[in-house]
C-alpha cells in the first residue's frame, strides 16, 4: 500500500507542475484576469508549506520555473532560479514557523510574489530580456498580483485544511 | 556551522541555482544558446496545451451552438440579404483585380502577395503578467522558424521568438522588447514603433513628424527583414508634446491582440515588389527593425 502511495506521490510531483503551467497558459489566454495570477508560484509556496521538504522543493521550483521560461521569451533559467530559491525558502520557512496560521500564509504569499517579481526583473535586466518588469508593470500591478495570488493561495490552503481535518 | 543533517538541502539548492545560472550564462555569451532545452520543454508542453485547448473549445462550441439555435431564422434571412449584396460587390472587385493584374503585367511586376503562409492556432499565453507572448500549434515541422512574421487578415501580430518541432512562441508587437520598422501609409514617412508592454505601440523614431494626425494609418516598411512590406500595423491614437527630437506618439494595433485565435505565419515571404525599397543603411534607426534572436 505504501509503495503505491509513494509511486502516486512521485507521479503527482512530476505531473502536477506540467498541469499547473499548462493551466496557467490556457487561462491567461482565455481570461485576461489570469495574467495577474502566478499559479506556478502559488503551487511552489503550497508545496513548500505542506510537504516541508527543502530538497524536493528546490528541484520542483527549478523545474516549474524552467517550464515557465520555455513558454515565454525569458532567458531559460530566469524563472528557474527564482522559483527554486522561493520554493526552497517556503519549505525552510515551514520547518521553522507555524505556517498553519492564516496571517503567516498571507504574509508569505504576498512577499513571495513580490520577491519573485523582483528576482525575475533583476535577472531580466541583467540578461537584457526584460526592462525591469516590476517597474514597467507599475506598483499597482504588482500589488494586484500579490493580492490575487494571496487570495488563491488561501483558498488552496483552505481546501487542504478542510480535507485534512475531515473525519 | 551547518549541521550534517541540513547540508543536503543547501547542496541541492546551490546545485539547482548553479544549473540555472549556467543556463543563463550560456545565453549571455551566445556561444551555445540552450535552445535545445526550450524546444524540448515546449515539445513536452505543447500536446497538453493543445489537448486542453481543444477541450475548452469543444465545451465553448456546444454552448455557442445551443444559443445559436435561438433566433437562427431571423439571422438566416439577414445573412441571405447580406450574401446577395456581397455577391454583387465581389463581381465588381473581380473585375478590378483582373484590371490590376493586367496593369501589373504591363509594368513587369510580379504578384505582390505576402508569400507562403501557414495557418496556426493560438493555444496559450505567456505565464507572466508583463511579457507578451503566445504559443501557437505550428512549429519547425511545418516550416516555422525564429523571426518569421505572424499576421492575421487585419494586420501584424508579431514574430516567431522560438520554434519547437510542433509549436512555437510568438512575441507580440506590443511586447516591451518588440520593435517594428514601419511607415505612414499616406506620407510614406519611415518610422520605428516599439511595444509598451501594454495595449499600445509607442513611436521610437520618425523621419519627419510634420503633419501626422490622430487616425493616421501605419503600415510595415519591410526594412526590419521580418515583416513583409505594406501590412497594416496600427493607427495613431495619441499625439503628445514635442520630445527631444519629435512629438511623442502612441498607436493602437490593428489586430485585437487580446482576442487572438487563428494566425498566419509567413514562412516564405514573397520577393519585394511594387515600390522599390530603400536600402537598409546602418545609420538609419528604422533599418534596425525588431531585435532578432537566433533561438
Amino acid at each position: 500500500m505504501s509503495r503505491f502511495r509513494k509511486i502516486g506521490s512521485v507521479g503527482s510531483s512530476l505531473l502536477v507542475p506540467f498541469a499547473v503551467v499548462v493551466i496557467q497558459g490556457i487561462l491567461a489566454y482565455r481570461f485576461r484576469v489570469f495574467n495577474y495570477f502566478d499559479l506556478p508560484l502559488i503551487y511552489c509556496v503550497y508545496y513548500g508549506f505542506t510537504r516541508s521538504k527543502p530538497v524536493a522543493s528546490a528541484f520542483l521550483g527549478g523545474g516549474l520555473g524552467l517550464l515557465q521560461d520555455s513558454l515565454s521569451r525569458h532567458a531559460m533559467g530566469t524563472n528557474g532560479f527564482s522559483k527554486a530559491l522561493l520554493c526552497f525558502a517556503a519549505a525552510s520557512t515551514s520547518l521553522k514557523f507555524n505556517v498553519d496560521q492564516a496571517i503567516t500564509r498571507i504574509f508569505a504569499l504576498f512577499l513571495f510574489t513580490v520577491a519573485d517579481r523582483l528576482l525575475v526583473s533583476i535577472l531580466g535586466l541583467a540578461m537584457g530580456t526584460g526592462q525591469g518588469e516590476i517597474f514597467s508593470g507599475g506598483l499597482m500591478d504588482l500589488i494586484l498580483s500579490g493580492v490575487f495570488n494571496t487570495l488563491l493561495g488561501l483558498i488552496m490552503f483552505g481546501f487542504r485544511d478542510r480535507f485534512r481535518h475531515a473525519p | 556551522m551547518v549541521s550534517a543533517a541540513k547540508r543536503p538541502g543547501w547542496i541541492a539548492l546551490v546545485g539547482v541555482l548553479v544549473f540555472n545560472l549556467m543556463l543563463l550564462s550560456l545565453q549571455t555569451n551566445q556561444h551555445g544558446t540552450p535552445g535545445f532545452m526550450r524546444q524540448f520543454l515546449l515539445d513536452l508542453l505543447a500536446p497538453a496545451e493543445m489537448l486542453v485547448d481543444r477541450g475548452v473549445q469543444g465545451v465553448a462550441g456546444v454552448w455557442d451552438g445551443y444559443f445559436a439555435l435561438l433566433g437562427v431564422n431571423d439571422e438566416n434571412h439577414r445573412l441571405r440579404a447580406e450574401n446577395d449584396q456581397l455577391k454583387m460587390q465581389l463581381q465588381q472587385h473581380d473585375e478590378a483585380i483582373r484590371e490590376a493584374a493586367r496593369l501589373r503585367g504591363l509594368l513587369g511586376m510580379a504578384d505582390s502577395g505576402i508569400g507562403k503562409t501557414v495557418a496556426a492556432r493560438v493555444i496559450g499565453r505567456d505565464t507572466s503578467r508583463v511579457l507578451q507572448t503566445v504559443t501557437i500549434d505550428k512549429g519547425q515541422s511545418d516550416g516555422v522558424r525564429a523571426n518569421h512574421s505572424v499576421i492575421t487578415p487585419d494586420g501584424v501580430v508579431g514574430r516567431v521568438f522560438t520554434a519547437a518541432s510542433r509549436s512555437a512562441v510568438v512575441q507580440l508587437i506590443t511586447d516591451a522588447q518588440s520593435e517594428v520598422a514601419a511607415m505612414l501609409r499616406e506620407s510614406r514617412v519611415q518610422a520605428l514603433f516599439k511595444g509598451t508592454g501594454g495595449r499600445d505601440l509607442e513611436l521610437d523614431y520618425i523621419e519627419d513628424d510634420y503633419g501626422v494626425e490622430v487616425g493616421a494609418e501605419i503600415i510595415t516598411s519591410g526594412l526590419d527583414q521580418i515583416h513583409p512590406k505594406g501590412l497594416p500595423l496600427a493607427v495613431i491614437s495619441v499625439i503628445g508634446e514635442k520630445g527631444e527630437h519629435f512629438r511623442l506618439m502612441q498607436a493602437r494595433p490593428r489586430v485585437d491582440l487580446s482576442r487572438l485565435e487563428d494566425v498566419l505565419v509567413v514562412i516564405e515571404p514573397a520577393p519585394p515588389t511594387g515600390e522599390p525599397q530603400r536600402p537598409a543603411s546602418p545609420a538609419s534607426p528604422a533599418a534596425h527593425g525588431s531585435r532578432r534572436n537566433d533561438g
